[in-house]
């Protein structure tokens, strides 16, 4: 999909069924691969899709059975509340994402949702640079297209860095709210050549810093921004177990000790973590 | 044995010891905090009885990520016994404890400590509440470097841990049993003959998993415990074994998801049951596997669920 939904696509049907404020079976209305193992699907979770903010994650089951025995978590892409759908965007990585890229419209999931902390913006920014990493693009996705339509006249200048062209999308989605759009690759293949932090010097009148993607790309974030004195938060991933805070497994470690990406995260003030490039 | 009618309600109630559950559905330690994560999807009153996330004395901060993986049906953990301590538990989490007590949920103290004196300020502290039902000692924790599993592994050890808890307190003590034993049921024993009044089991396996592309090992600790449905065969086995071998109760665990293999767990000889990975993959798990053994007591004409525990018929 190019252009934001504008119209109602999806017929109307019965509420999906509720576990619990926080436990849902949703229909899949949506399976798109956007981009080569690049799948965008949305789901039909009315309840997600009224509260859930730009940084939060859905937890997903991928089958009934043991293998793959785990939920997955995923960043939401975006909602819809009119039509009640929560739309995700994944890449497929292992034996979870490849199950999960065959689900077709009409399938359900099982999701725990919305999950964690969000980005929070204050109200004196008027410039925002995003810098987003490969898959990394899709909190920040959420968080550009909803403060565009909250804050007319937020100026929001979107980097999205990856691999190659092929692994660069939805750039037209972008450019429709965002005042710039850039993406660097590192083969050249689209935009610039090079890493994203390369272009940190293009973001020196931000008010504030928001990123997302793999450990190395944040903390040369990390670094290029050490001593500017404006926020800069980002969206960090983990393996993860209940989703919930109460198993522990999703830590990472901060100034302030171990905390949860689950629930004191995802999104943290990314001065505040110690990251390990080998983790 | 009674078969009752159709819609007859099922005597859930189980005795565990002294204490009775008002059903044998209980979630394990470490995979349920200390109960309030749960309480935004379901009522954790329904159950049985909770196992509390485990105590130390001073806080832990726990181990370096990554401390979980996914494996074969199964996962590996290295949290490190991750804690707030006794004295942010009594500020913090005990209050809801006593709710969960109060509305006949048993809450069952994990306690882990690398000394035996630690153990004992452990019970010694925590007799200060009158929510606890027992106290659970775990012997048997494969990822912290001293204390954990020595304690489990080695029977001299074990029985001097034991013995010098044991005058501490009138409640019941519980041994959480390690699983890389070679005789299993001589812990069971060596725990028993030195005043423990309830086994659980089993505790997670010392395992790893490689990365092998980088050649690293994918948990920061090297190593972590192994639990999930790739333990259960092994876990049944244990609980038949400890039940052979002494008259306490047993409260069966490892990896199970569903009723069924809770069904299977007290033939096998458990009076209840704990739930530990299944709460991560789907959490309302317990109550369905409350609600499944309850319907399966019914169609097996049991009038009490405690008419399951060692009913496993022997060839």
């Amino acid at each position: 999909m190019n252009a934001p939904r504008t119209t109602n696509p999806i017929e109307q049907e019965s509420a999906a069924p509720v576990l619990s404020n926080r436990h849902f079976i949703g229909k899949v209305v949506e399976a798109e691969e956007v981009a080569p193992e690049i799948w965008i699907h949305g789901y039909r979770l009315p309840e997600v899709a009224r509260h859930a903010q730009p940084g939060q994650f859905v937890h997903l089951r991928l089958n009934d059975g043991t293998a793959p025995l785990l939920r997955r978590p995923f960043s939401i892409l975006d909602v819809y509340p009119g039509e009640g759908v929560a739309r995700i965007l994944f890449k497929v990585v292992g034996t979870g994402t490849r199950i999960l890229a065959g689900k077709r419209p009409g399938e359900t999931v099982d999701v725990l949702a919305p999950l964690g902390t969000s980005f929070r913006v204050p109200e004196n920014v008027r410039r925002l640079v995003l810098v987003a990493g490969g898959i990394g693009m899709v909190p920040l996705y959420f968080l550009s297209r909803e403060l565009s339509a909250a804050r007319p006249g937020i100026e929001i200048d979107y980097w999205f860095g990856a691999r190659s062209g092929q692994e660069v999308y939805l750039l037209e989605d972008l450019r429709q709210w965002c005042r710039r759009v850039e993406a660097v690759t590192e083969d050249g293949s689209a935009g610039h050549k090079g890493r994203v932090p390369d272009h940190a010097s293009e973001w020196r009148d931000a008010d504030m810093i928001a990123a997302c993607g793999p450990i190395a790309m944040l903390r040369a974030v990390q670094d290029v921004t050490a001593d500017w004195p404006v926020p800069v938060h980002a969206a960090l991933e983990s393996f993860m177990g209940c989703g919930l805070g109460a198993c522990l497994g999703c830590v990472l470690d901060t100034v302030d000790g171990f905390e949860r990406v689950c629930t004191e995260g995802p999104v943290f003030d990314l001065r505040r973590l110690r990251l390990e490039v080998s983790t | 044995m009674s078969a009752p009618a159709t819609g007859t309600k099922v005597d859930m109630r189980v005795q565990l010891g002294p204490l009775e559950l008002k059903n044998p559905v209980t979630t394990a330690s470490g995979t349920f905090g200390y109960g309030t994560e749960y309480r935004q999807l379901y009522d954790p009153t329904h159950l049985g009885g909770v196992f509390l996330k485990a105590l130390t004395m001073a806080p832990r901060p726990g181990n370096k990520p990554w401390r979980i993986y996914e494996t074969p049906s199964g996962m590996l953990n290295s949290i490190g016994l991750q804690n707030v301590g006794i004295e942010e538990f009594f500020a913090k989490k005990e209050p809801f404890c006593r709710e969960l007590a109060a509305k006949g949920t048993a809450v069952f103290a994990n306690l882990a400590a690398q000394t035996v004196e630690e153990f004992q300020q452990l019970v010694e502290r925590l007799e200060e509440t009158d929510c606890i039902a027992a106290y659970e000692l775990n012997v048997s924790c494969p990822n912290v470097k001293r204390g954990g599993c020595q304690f489990g592994t080695d029977p001299a050890l074990l029985r001097e841990l034991v013995s010098s808890v044991r005058p501490g307190t009138k409640r019941p003590l519980i041994v959480k049993l390690a699983p890389q034993v070679t005789d299993i049921a001589a812990m069971a024993r060596v725990s028993v003959e030195a005043g423990a009044d309830i086994i659980s089991l089993i505790n997670t396996f010392p395992a790893m998993a490689i990365d092998a592309e980088k050649r690293r090992p994918i948990l920061a600790t090297v190593t972590g415990g192994l639990s999930g449905p790739a333990v259960k065969p092994i876990a049944l086995r244990m609980v038949h074994a400890v039940r052979q071998a002494v008259d306490v109760p047993i409260v069966g665990m490892g990896g199970i998801m569903t009723w069924k293999d809770a069904a299977e767990f007290l033939l096998a000889g458990a009076s209840a049951v704990a739930v530990g990975t299944a709460n991560f993959v789907h959490p309302p798990s317990p109550l369905e596997i409350l609600a499944g053994l309850e319907e399966y007591c019914r169609r097996h004409g049991f009038a009490r669920v405690s008419e399951l525990t060692g009913a496993l018929e022997l060839p």
